[in-house]
C-alpha cells in the first residue's frame, strides 16, 4: 500500500509530531506510515482521512503487489 | 475500546524498581547458595510429595524470589507505554512471538544437551526465560522505533 501522507501534511503545513498528537499516536508511527514501513489499521486510516477531510482513497492506495 | 490486558504505564517503573532486588536475591541464592535472610512460616501445601492439603512450616525465601521475579517482569513486560499506539502493539506482538520461539529453541537445546542436576537449574531458569527474552527484545525494538526518523 502506498500513501501520500507526506504530501498532504506538507499542504497543511504541519509536522509529524503535530499530526501524531492530533491522531493520538506516536510520531514514529506517522513516520513509519509515510515511509511505507507500516500499514495503519482501518481505524487510524479513517482518522487520517477525516483529519485531512479527504476520501480515504485519495490518501491511501493499493500498490501493484497488494 | 479494544481490550489489551496491559497495566497502566506506572507499573513499568514499579517493575523496574523492584526487579533488581529480586534478581540479585535470585542470583545469590542460585549460584552462590547465599540467602540474605530466613523466613520460616506456616504455609498451606496443596501438594507436598505424597500428601495433600497440609499446613506445614517452611522457609519461604525461595518462594518470595520466584513470585517477586515473575511479578516484576510481568509489570515491566506488560505495562502500557505512555504513548502506546497500534504500531507499538505490533512491536509488542512480534517480540512476544520471537521470545516464545527463541525460548522454546533454547529449552529444546538444553533438554537435549544438559543432563544430571544441571538440568534442574535449566528447568528453574526456564520459568523466567520467555519473559526475560521478551523484555530484552521488546525494549531493543522499542528503542530502535523511538530513534527512527527525526521530523522532516
Amino acid at each position: 500500500m502506498t500513501n501520500n501522507l507526506r504530501v498532504e501534511r506538507a499542504i497543511k503545513n504541519i509536522t509529524q509530531l503535530q499530526l501524531a498528537e492530533e491522531l493520538r499516536v506516536s510520531r514514529q508511527t506517522i513516520n513509519a506510515i509515510e515511509l511505507g514501513k507500516y500499514v495503519p489499521s482501518t481505524l487510524l486510516a479513517l482518522k487520517i482521512a477525516r483529519y485531512f477531510q479527504k476520501p480515504l482513497e485519495e490518501i491511501f492506495s493499493l500498490s501493484p503487489e497488494d | 475500546m479494544k481490550k489489551t490486558y496491559l497495566f497502566p504505564p506506572v507499573f513499568k517503573w514499579i517493575g523496574w524498581s523492584i526487579f533488581p532486588l529480586f534478581f540479585a536475591m535470585g542470583v545469590a541464592l542460585l549460584f552462590f547458595d547465599y540467602g540474605f535472610f530466613d523466613l520460616n512460616c506456616k504455609v498451606l501445601a496443596l501438594i507436598n510429595d505424597d500428601s495433600y492439603f497440609e499446613v506445614l512450616r517452611d522457609d519461604i525465601y525461595q518462594e518470595i524470589i520466584i513470585v517477586g521475579l515473575i511479578v516484576s517482569m510481568i509489570f515491566i513486560a506488560f505495562s502500557k507505554e505512555k504513548d502506546e499506539d497500534e504500531y507499538i502493539s505490533q512491536i509488542r506482538m512480534q517480540s512476544l512471538v520471537w521470545s516464545i520461539l527463541i525460548g522454546s529453541v533454547l529449552l529444546i537445546l538444553a533438554t537435549v544437551f544438559v543432563y544430571g542436576f544441571a538440568y534442574a537449574t535449566v528447568a528453574f531458569l526456564n520459568m523466567f526465560l520467555i519473559l526475560f527474552l521478551f523484555v530484552i527484545k521488546f525494549n531493543i525494538e522499542l528503542q530502535k522505533f523511538r530513534r527512527t526518523g527525526r521530523d522532516q
